[in-house]
């Protein structure tokens, strides 16, 4: 049973502390953009692709989808965390709620372009598969027992660099206008929002304990298995867990419509993975080497 | 030992329908990205000249802008646990989008107040009087938010329906009696962001109402009437409806000589009536759902 924290609200400061974190705080928002406007929809053509092609793109921004709708509440639930740690910084708060924005507009766009390639599948083809995705984030983050240090580490830093490096290797192999813009966006939002976790720890560098340092090993140790495993590169799942999702993200990559080729997104991965490692490190965080398969990361 | 919540419960994300089923709800949800404003750089904060403010206006609005900020802030940190929820219960995205967006106006609200404090002589950070913290402190969404016990209909009924409606009336009555250019810039803005607040609860509450049973029905009207009784009549929002003590005379000055100065607060004898009314527009919105209020008390207003 996840332990339940206490708010103790005064003395409240909301007084901006954290220079890095406000100042990205401040970029968001003013990068504010809007889902239904955006996005040049009019110039949506699917007349150059085969239905092939748009049944594989159907299949991958589905899977996006199936990505971003988990923070529409594992982000609200962080920001009621560090509202209930007695006297967190304001700064974190005041950027999440800008994030917990920016990831509602993700879903929302996501979702339009869905629309436009036959609509959202409502879930993995396996059940195996769909397990990756309950992972409860939100529960861990109102978890009175989860080192929230060790939950930024692994939940923000790590997995959201990830995902950066993914949306970002897609990104340089698409060539569709709707698919561009969108990912332009996705990029642009999940750069600051990954980043939030990282001078978050370089804010916390000196109050970070052994304990801590364990703690948050553990956390990313539980994450690798999911991202081995699947999650965000589903090139990497075991045969017969997402054998058409990855064909998908093949075949979206040739056509240009918002992924990379299997080659490319391992690259970006492993890239993710060492530069994390790197990072981690100077916090004195341990990530081992991931082993799998395909290679090591 | 802690009570269960809804956190037990192993997530389910599967299957994730995106389609709409309360288009009021999804047109909020357009309106508040839209409407995205920034208390850094949508207030002329020149114009407030806190310079010509009597030191004891500006002393008593710093405090009032300060106040004011906790209970903002208590939204912070309350309303985006509704998301989790929402996302628990499967409910349509639209709310969860919505959600997300206010939740960052609440944020935008707290920081609104905070930088009124700033400029009004600094930012205070706890009541003056202890015994005002508990008044201030939360009304208990979050908590409600996580119970399974507690349905979402009983959460907006007595958070929505009731303390947002009673709160909207108070904005609109101080950004109509507020004379300082900025304080009613601040003022205005967030009562912008206000009105859709209070319109989603009535919206989903429209849709949800012919699904609920006659005992989940009696369980809103009582969230109603709790809420409205031990909450807002015992002082949440405005000292003057709070039992008289050393910190509610000391809080209905500070709200009296910021009214005064025109920068912000009510006073009871503004407010009163006010308020009556809307706790009749309300009643009469709750009868447009079927649920009949009773009176309420209260020894500063009578039976109303």
């Amino acid at each position: 049973m996840p332990r339940q924290l206490v708010e103790k609200r005064f003395p409240l400061d909301l007084k901006p502390s954290l220079d890095t974190v406000w100042t990205l705080y401040s970029e968001a928002k003013s990068a504010h953009w809007d889902p239904s406007r955006s996005i040049p929809w009019g110039e949506w053509d699917a007349g150059p692709y085969d239905p092939g092609q748009i049944a594989a793109a159907r299949r991958v921004w589905s899977h996006r989808l199936w990505l971003a709708y988990g923070h529409l509440a594992s982000t609200p639930a962080l920001l009621v965390r560090f509202c209930l740690e007695h006297r967190r910084e304001s700064d974190p708060k005041y950027f999440l709620s800008v994030r917990g924005t920016e990831e509602a507009w993700h879903v929302d766009a996501v979702s339009r372009f869905l629309d436009r390639l036959g609509g959202a599948i409502g879930g993995p083809d396996t059940p195996a598969y769909a397990e990756l995705f309950n992972d409860s984030a939100y529960a861990q983050a109102l978890d009175g027992d989860v080192v929230l240090e060790g939950f930024v580490a692994a939940q923000v830093a790590f997995r959201l660099d990830l995902d950066l490096a993914l949306l970002d290797a897609a990104r340089a192999r698409t060539r569709d206008p709707v698919a561009l813009r969108i990912l332009d966006f996705l990029v642009a939002d999940r750069r600051r929002h990954a980043a939030f976790g990282w001078l978050y720890l370089e804010a916390r560098q000196d109050r970070l304990t052994d304990p801590m340092r364990e703690a948050a090993a553990a956390q990313l140790a539980g994450l690798c298995r999911l991202e081995l495993a699947g999650l965000q590169l589903p090139a990497l799942a075991e045969p017969g867990i997402a054998d058409e999702l990855a064909a998908a993200y093949e075949s979206v990559a040739e056509a240009g419509l918002g992924a990379a080729p299997r080659d490319a997104a391992l690259a970006a991965f492993g890239g993710a993975v060492a530069q994390s490692r790197a990072k981690l490190a100077a916090h004195g965080i341990d990530l081992p080497q991931l082993s799998h398969r395909l290679g090591t990361f | 030992m802690n009570a269960p919540t809804i956190l037990e419960k192993p997530e389910q994300r599967f299957p994730i329908d995106m389609s709409t089923a309360i288009p009021k709800i999804r047109d909020l949800y357009l309106s508040a990205t839209r409407n995205q404003w920034d208390p850094r750089t949508d207030v002329d904060w020149s114009l407030l000249q806190p310079e010509k403010i009597p030191d004891e206006q500006r002393e008593a609005a710093r405090l009032w802008w300060s106040r004011r900020g906790w209970g903002e802030y208590g939204a912070v940190s309350e309303s985006p646990a509704m998301i989790v929820r929402f996302y628990r219960d499967r409910l349509p995205p639209e709310m969860s989008l919505f959600f997300a967006i206010r939740s960052q106006e609440e944020a935008r609200h707290a920081e609104a107040c905070y930088l009124m404090a700033e400029h009004l002589g600094g930012w205070v950070e706890e009541p003056q009087v202890k015994d005002f913290q508990n008044a201030v402190s939360t009304h208990g969404v979050r908590k409600m938010a996580l119970d399974p016990d507690t349905s979402v209909e009983m959460i907006f009924s007595a958070l929505i329906l009731t303390l947002e409606e009673y709160a909207f009336d108070w904005f609109r009555l101080m950004v109509e009696t507020a004379t300082n250019p900025v304080a009613n810039r601040v003022l205005r803005l967030i009562m912008r962001d206000e009105v859709r607040h209070c319109a989603f609860g009535w919206h989903y509450m429209e849709q949800r109402m012919p699904h609920l049973t006659p005992e989940e029905v009696a369980r809103v009207r009582q969230a109603a009437i709790t809420s409205t009784e031990q909450v807002e009549l015992t002082g949440y929002r405005v000292p003057w409806m709070a039992a008289d003590s050393e910190a509610t005379r000391i809080e209905n000055e500070i709200d009296r000589l910021t009214w005064e100065g025109g920068l912000g607060a009510t006073v009871e004898e503004a407010e009163k009536p006010v308020f009556v009314n809307c706790v009749k527009r309300v009643r009469r919105q709750f009868m447009g759902l079927g649920i009949d209020l009773p009176m309420f008390h209260h020894p500063r207003i009578g039976e109303f």
